[in-house]
């Protein structure tokens, strides 16, 4: 099994894609898309050094849902903010310090931070222990991080299985370090 | 008629948070804060309209789903594009928000 579907996480958003740009469920479309869905992780899976995964699919469903919600409740802040006048807005850099690890977690809170508005992440330290957030307007920088912390990092945390600070990272395998 | 309603709001609703995402471009006072309108711009203005062309296009016949796939790779590329935009930012210690640097933050970008 794992010599035919080396990732069959990626084979099978290889195989989705594939028909909603078809944009049928032929049964050539989807014999073509299996083909796709096979042959593409097996020539890639040099370039794979990361893995996703993903511990729990059902916490990252309702993960995806809050994001979107979030991406339309807060865009509605960003425009009171954007129509209203410049002084009212106390614009901020801050640094938050991370306990997510990871590659693909880290990059995934850092987009989540840019696709919910009133913050864009501007740059994750090459460690990847301390992320860069632009704020629109913050009241109180405390209050930003922990509302990301809590809405979004031990969500993520969740899906990828990192329970505690410390298990997480006896736990990390060499291949997310980089 | 009920499609037509529907499409005619999406398009109108996501109009209108692009508009606002480029008034916030031009208007905003520093870097930083100008790079919040366009990656807001196209989150929720170009997901209605994208939304919208899904629902037009599936009311008039076949179901039409590309657009869903022209809005994951949206949203898996605009944070990448600001991310970079705010690093190059920050190393230019472009005005507006006095960065603060870590103390080994700086030798160690060189990825």
């Amino acid at each position: 099994m794992r010599r035919i579907l080396p990732q069959p996480l990626l084979s099978l958003v290889l195989l989705v894609s594939w028909l909603v740009i078809n944009n049928s469920i032929h049964p050539g479309s989807i014999v073509m898309g299996a083909i796709v869905a096979l042959v593409i992780p097996w020539i890639t899976h040099r370039f794979w050094e990361i893995r996703a995964g993903v511990k729990s699919p059902v916490a990252l469903l309702g993960y995806l849902g809050i994001v979107v919600i979030d991406i339309i409740r807060a865009n509605f802040v960003v425009a009171r903010q954007v129509l209203g006048p410049n002084r009212a807005l106390r614009s901020q850099l801050f640094e938050m310090e991370l306990d997510l690890e990871g590659a693909l977690p880290v990059s995934i809170l850092a987009a989540t931070i840019t696709l919910t508005p009133g913050t864009v992440s501007c740059r994750i330290s090459p460690d990847q222990s301390r992320l860069w957030v632009h704020a629109l307007h913050a009241d109180d920088v405390a209050e930003e991080i922990a509302e990301i912390k809590q809405r979004y990092e031990s969500r993520l945390m969740r899906i990828f299985g990192q329970t505690d600070q410390r298990t997480a990272r006896s736990s990390s395998t060499p291949g997310t370090e980089s | 008629m009920l499609f037509e309603l529907i499409v005619s709001f999406l398009i109108l609703f996501g109009a209108a948070f692009v508009l606002l995402g480029s008034l916030g471009l031009a208007k905003l006072p520093s870097f930083f804060m100008r790079l919040h309108g366009p990656t807001k711009a196209s989150t929720l203005g170009v997901g209605s309209i994208l939304l919208a062309s899904a629902v037009y296009f599936s009311s008039r016949g076949s179901l039409s789903v590309h657009e869903i796939l022209i809005l994951v790779f949206l949203f898996l590329t605009a944070p990448i594009s600001a991310l970079l935009m705010a690093r190059a930012g920050i190393h230019r210690e472009l005005p507006g928000d006095n960065p603060r640097f870590g103390d080994n933050d700086r030798d160690g970008d060189k990825d």
